[in-house]
């Protein structure tokens, strides 16, 4: 599956304007997500990598996705799907030891493997190679028998609207703060309050994307028909939202070292 | 004389003397020099002015008398400065020849070049070079005074006369502009009193300046959606009106007439149309009830082409669907304000029409779940929308409470039957809908409309001791209803009268089996010897007396102990309990036999013609009296000897309990008395 997609950002004041103004052009309230994103890291060769385990390779997300990290080894995001009460609770499970521990193996996830963007080529949008799997469990003990290395952790939160083929995804990252009981490049097992997680970005800004998913990456006619409705959004977003095709190395997850 | 050197302060101009007329630019011109404006000028300022300049002027005149004296030694320096002025004054006389000179010159020098080249002076004749000032002779102008005093009025006519058009034309354009702004205020109200009410207003897309109320549905299909925008504006006198531009129709609304075989017999009410002077509100109102039917015409006809298999037809411009066995279903879109005929069926017409109008706003609500999702890649595949379920869901629903009905119909008299034959234990049974539980996610509204018309089930379970229960669960679609049985375990009767594993398809079969298995029920109950043992010389005296179970699980027999007969062979005789529907004078029912005879060789040809228990076939109450008649007449046709006979309980449908009140109940024996009877 091929991702077309522009991004733009959207300083937090403006958050609530953005929002009123995708839910006019949507014509439907923003679905509201709260994400945890598990970042791995792959095997630090260059060669002998070793890709899926085999068992796996039968269904075929897996078996495009061992292709592709046969080759190169890249960075991973595993996403988790929480509410928001589900925040701050080591305060109120204070009392009971070893109770409402998450644990990621048991919930089901996503994982979610892009590549580093096409050369922009003349096209106006960014191109990229995408392959998720959802709905798995289990998931980072398969990553941990392909000698991925777990980095680190965020929360994702997003206001998500759809028009057409169009997804229009207002985002930001934020990190979890510190913790005193569980060491840093661990997953944890209980989220702190949602009031103390930090933005990882200095201005707290919000990542505005608007995406479309093209089935047959290699079929031009699809793909022109994504970038003809990306740009449409373009244009009538003109003088409010600057939608621009960024940079490709922006988005490089592949591992160097 | 074009450029003079500036340092010639020349005037060229008379002096003003006291004669000349006072013309009234010049001296304001004056004034303005000399005050700086007249703001600061009265009368009376005025008038103080001229008593101190002639005081003044007085104050002077004296102060000339004082000062003879003192001219004497003043004379010489006098005569220098009288000198110095009249040289002066004679070399200003001097310039001024020369110029006239030159200037009559240089005029001359047009026509007569060479006379005036003598004249001409040569500074004067460099500078601005000969034969550049013409002169005409003209004639004198032939005004008269008359005329010109005429022209000045005229003058003074026309601008006062334009003064006048301006004050009007101001006047005029205040007015316009008050009136304007009025009728923008009452605009605005009420368009702002519109969009309180809830309805958004929006800008038209090809007339920018224009406002426009969008009375359509988000979830309608694409068609619709682009109709839905009307444009308000603003008639002369203020009011709003409503234009729905070229593709707009006329009011319309959804009719449901129900037919009866050939005649109509319920109606739904289409409402009146609004006036054309009735609030806007309710105009846009209309308008949104119109493109709502007219939407639902369109969705009803496209689910109407893939329903042709439940009998569904288009005809000329209106469907027709059936409902029921009797009843069908007419649609059509007609104008607002028919009257219609009213029947018994109204309401039903009536329902069925509020149905159509929830399920397509219950579609529209699919549709915005469906779109708000992330949508699946790009590729090659188009999506097709289906037809939105409108009929089919009525027609389920129908068929639903059909199948209650006819499940009710089933059990409520034939436990009746089994009631006034005093069977023990007294059966029950039960029906129940069990309507589905809807995720609790989705909104109240939508709760109830997928428990409406989502999993239409209902349970009814019969029993016929704490031993025996059969569960029907039936399933709904809108053609027919499936029936699954089962059979509680521990029954005896799982040996005898297993249900059919697989689901029943029709309602007939369902009758006959339940039939069957009561029977059956009824037959073991009754009798105490299972069939397994077997019939030998060891056991008959054992058994005399007593109702053994056959093969055939309604049918008992039963040998007849020998100290009652004469002969030495035991006689055995036969007792076969039947149930089977009645059909008679438009009602219909239930019928219990129980029929005993002889079994065996000697009782040939006996009761065959009393017995008519062929399965499911409606047994006429007219042909059983008729036979009975006639064994009674013919004493010998049926061959009915002693100790053979029929006993029947019947029970109608839609008869509750034992009701006596119009003294036409039947008095029926028990079961009991029944079989000892038989057992002679």
């Amino acid at each position: 599956m091929h991702e077309l997609f522009l991004s733009t950002q959207v300083a937090n004041e403006d958050l609530q304007r953005a929002l009123r103004i995708l839910q006019g052009y949507c014509g439907m309230k923003p679905v509201t997500l709260l994400r945890r994103r598990l970042i791995w890291e792959g095997p630090r060769t260059r060669s002998s990598l070793k890709g899926i385990d085999p068992g796996l390779l039968q269904k075929q997300p897996w078996k495009s996705l061992y292709d592709q990290l046969v080759r190169q080894s890249y960075v991973i995001a595993l996403l988790y799907d929480i509410d928001r009460d589900q925040f701050g609770q080591s305060e109120k499970a204070a009392d009971e030891d070893g109770e409402d521990l998450i644990d990621c193996d048991q919930l089901p996830g996503s994982l979610r493997w892009t590549d580093l963007p096409d050369p922009a080529g003349g096209r106006p949008v960014n191109s990229r190679l995408l392959i998720t799997i959802d709905d798995e469990k289990g998931l980072c003990t398969v990553l941990k028998s392909m000698n991925h290395r777990f980095i680190q952790e965020m929360i994702q939160e997003c206001h998500r609207f759809v028009l057409g083929n169009i997804v229009f995804d207002l985002s930001r990252y934020l990190q979890l703060p510190p913790s005193d009981t569980e060491p840093i490049s661990s997953i944890r097992t209980r989220l702190p309050t949602y009031e103390s997680l930090i933005p990882l970005d200095s201005e707290n800004k919000w990542i505005l994307t608007a995406s479309a998913l093209v089935l047959n990456g290699s079929n031009p006619d699809h793909k022109q028909k994504g970038i003809d409705e990306l740009m449409t959004v373009r244009t009538e977003f003109e003088g409010c939202f600057d939608f621009q095709a960024l940079d490709r190395h922006i988005f490089d997850t592949r591992v160097k070292f | 004389m074009g450029s003079l050197p500036s340092d010639f302060a020349i005037s060229l101009k008379a002096r003003p003397s006291s004669k000349t007329n006072t013309n009234l630019p010049g001296l304001i011109e004056r004034i303005n020099i000399e005050r700086g404006g007249f703001q600061n000028i009265t009368e009376d300022s005025l008038r103080r002015e001229i008593a101190e300049a002639e005081l003044g002027n007085e104050d002077g005149d004296k102060n000339g008398t004082s000062d003879e004296e003192e001219e004497e030694p003043d004379r010489m320096k006098e005569l220098m400065t009288s000198r110095e002025a009249m040289l002066g004054q004679i070399e200003t006389a001097h310039q001024s020849a020369i110029f006239a000179l030159d200037f009559v010159s240089l005029l001359l020098s047009k026509d007569t070049p060479e006379q005036a080249s003598l004249s001409i002076s040569p500074f004067r004749r460099e500078l601005v070079g000969m034969g550049t000032l013409g002169a005409d002779k003209l004639h004198d102008p032939r005004t008269t005074d008359v005329q010109k005093q005429d022209n000045r009025q005229i003058a003074k006519g026309w601008k006062s006369q334009s003064l006048n058009k301006t004050v009007d034309s101001i006047l005029a354009s205040a007015s316009r502009l008050e009136k304007e702004i009025e009728l923008e205020t009452r605009y605005w109200q009420q368009v702002l009193a519109i969009s309180d009410n809830g309805w958004s207003i929006c800008r038209l897309p090809n007339e920018k300046h224009t406002l426009g109320v969008r009375f359509g549905f988000s979830e309608a299909s694409p068609a619709f959606k682009s109709r839905s925008l009307a444009a308000l504006r603003r008639n002369p006198d203020g009011t709003i009106s409503l234009h729905q531009g070229i593709a707009s129709s006329e009011p319309q609304s959804l009719r449901v007439r129900i037919r009866t075989g050939d005649d109509q017999t319920g109606s739904s009410m289409s409402p009146q149309p609004a006036a054309e002077d009735a609030p806007i509100e309710a105009l846009i109102l209309q308008a949104r009830n119109t493109i709502f039917s007219e939407e639902l015409w369109q969705e009803l006809n496209r689910e109407a082409r893939t329903m042709g298999s439940y009998g569904v037809q288009s005809k000329d411009d209106t469907l027709i669907c059936p409902l029921s066995a009797t009843k069908v279903a007419v649609f059509d879109l007609v104008p607002l304000g028919e009257s219609n005929l009213s029947g018994p069926d109204d309401a039903m017409a009536e329902g069925v029409f509020i149905t159509l109008n929830l399920l397509l706003s219950y579609a529209h609500r699919q549709n915005q779940r469906r779109r708000i999702q992330p949508p699946p890649p790009i590729s090659g595949q188009k999506n097709i929308i289906q037809p939105y379920n409108l009929l089919r869901a009525i027609l389920t629903r129908l068929k639903h409470q059909e199948t209650a009905g006819q499940l009710n119909n089933l059990l409520s008299p034939l436990c009746r039957v089994m009631e006034t034959a005093e069977l023990k234990p007294l059966p029950t049974f039960t029906v129940t809908s069990t309507p589905g539980i809807p995720p609790s996610q989705y909104p109240q509204a939508e709760q109830t409309m997928l428990s409406l018309i989502e999993r239409l089930e209902t349970i009814a379970t019969f029993s016929m001791s704490e031993t025996t229960t059969v569960t029907i669960s039936a399933r709904t679609s809108p053609v027919r209803s499936t029936f699954g049985l089962t059979l509680s375990p521990d029954s005896p009767l799982m040996s005898i009268c297993p249900p059919p594993p697989q689901v029943l398809t029709s309602y007939p079969a369902l009758r006959d089996y339940i039939y069957y298995f009561t029977a059956c029920a009824i037959a073991t109950s009754i009798s105490t010897i299972p069939s397994s043992l077997g019939i030998d010389d060891a056991n008959v005296e054992a058994e005399a007396g007593h109702w053994r179970q056959t093969p055939h699980p309604m049918t008992l027999r039963m040998i007849l102990p020998t100290s009652a007969t004469p002969s030495k062979l035991p006689s055995t005789k036969q007792l076969s309990i039947s149930i089977q529907p009645l059909a008679s004078r438009g009602r219909t029912g239930i019928r219990l036999r129980a029929h005993w005879e002889w079994n065996g060789t000697e009782q040939e040809g006996t009761g065959t013609g009393g017995r008519k228990s062929s399965f499911g076939y409606p047994v006429l109450m007219e042909d059983v009296r008729k036979t009975l008649k006639e064994d009674s007449e013919a004493g010998k046709k049926s061959k009915r000897g002693k100790g053979e006979d029929v006993y029947d309980w019947v029970a109608w449908e839609k008869e509750s309990g034992k009701d006596w009140d119009d003294g036409e109940g039947e008095v029926f024996r028990t079961l009991e008395s029944v079989v000892a009877d038989s057992g002679k």
